[in-house]
């Protein structure tokens, strides 16, 4: 949609609108897609990681996340560099979006399935992910004082949504180092959400005001 | 299978839960030699670094807000408004409008993909 105003008139509340619902939508499509992506429990290794569980069973947002997916990074920074792991990831926003959203869905599934979190609080987590790292990838494209690269800011809206495959790769990944209980249990609320999902944008779909016809009835129809 | 990534990752939390009070930033650059990075992948680990930090000061933000119903779509306006600060507004419209439109592309390629 144009916008040709934007103050507390109008535009400024409308595109809020507009976009909140983007992200909704967004999260939720990722959800059905992991739904798929994880639908058979990961092989296990030998080999438990302390700091994954850790990470699990730690409170929301206390930084020991923060540690996991740095080594993430590292992980696959080195994969990349050995062309070895085929997650196919182009560049450093991207590779951070689906490391920040595979451990988030990972922790988020596992807190679900243990009682930690309800479903609505889940899917409400994960929307509140999404929409911080798309501030976040707005905020680095524009720059104060500088001519604003509008393309640079479609391409940041683009790095929002991460593919599905390497995120349900990491998801599978680290189910590996955790024990066949936690590893039933992340897998059973990647399901669950997936499910919940559903129903939800179909419903959120409807809201899409500013956003044409023929994309809201794209999105309605593939539920 | 087991892929490699895999066996990276595994080498990497085994590696590092050896001593889990270390400083990751330290035990990341630590890598380079191990595993023989150019500087190009550091350059591309250090900016997803960035961004992993990035994500985790905006979500701490976000889950300060008191949960009203929109107090997302306020939070998001709010961190908007501040981006653009100091900008005309024929340039925030410009820069939302460009959001907007791409939203439709990204919801319209999805679909393809279906």
């Amino acid at each position: 949609m144009k916008y040709t105003e934007y103050n507390d008139l109008y535009g400024r509340n409308e595109f809020g609108r507009e976009f909140t619902a983007y992200l909704n939508v967004v999260t939720g499509i990722q959800s059905l897609a992991q739904g798929d992506y994880v639908s058979e429990e990961a092989a296990s290794s030998n080999v438990k990681s302390k700091l994954i569980q850790q990470f699990l069973d730690s409170p929301m947002d206390d930084g020991n996340g923060l540690k996991l997916k740095k080594l993430y990074a590292a992980a696959m920074t080195i994969a990349q560099s050995k062309s070895a792991g085929n997650l196919n990831v182009n560049n450093a926003a991207q590779t951070a979006v689906i490391i920040d959203d595979a451990l988030t869905r990972f922790k988020v599934s596992y807190l679900k399935e243990n009682g930690t979190l309800n479903i609505d609080d889940a899917i409400e987590y994960l929307v509140d992910r999404t929409t911080a790292r798309a501030v976040f990838l707005i905020d680095k494209v524009i720059d104060k004082g500088v001519p604003v690269v509008l393309t640079a800011i479609g391409n940041a809206v683009a790095a929002v949504c991460p593919p599905a495959a390497p995120v349900g790769r990491i998801i599978q990944s680290s189910a590996r180092f955790v024990t066949p209980a936690v590893k039933q249990a992340v897998h059973r609320g990647v399901s669950f959400i997936a499910e919940k999902s559903k129903s939800i944008l179909s419903s959120v779909a409807s809201s899409f005001v500013s956003i044409g016809q023929s994309v809201r009835s794209k999105v309605k129809n593939w539920f | 299978m087991e892929n490699n990534f895999d066996k990276i990752l595994e080498s990497l939390l085994m590696d590092f839960e050896k001593n889990p009070n270390q400083d990751i930033d330290n035990f990341i650059q630590s890598l380079k030699t191990k595993y023989s990075l150019n500087p190009q992948d550091m350059h591309f680990l250090s900016e997803t670094l960035g961004y992993l930090d990035g994500f985790e000061k905006e979500a701490a933000s976000l889950s300060k807000v008191p949960q009203t119903i929109s107090y997302r779509k306020d939070w998001l306006l709010e961190r908007l408004d501040s981006i653009m600060e100091g900008r005309s507004e024929e340039e925030k419209a410009q820069i939302v409008t460009a959001v907007s439109e791409r939203e439709s592309e990204v919801l319209s390629s999805l679909n393809n993909d279906n």
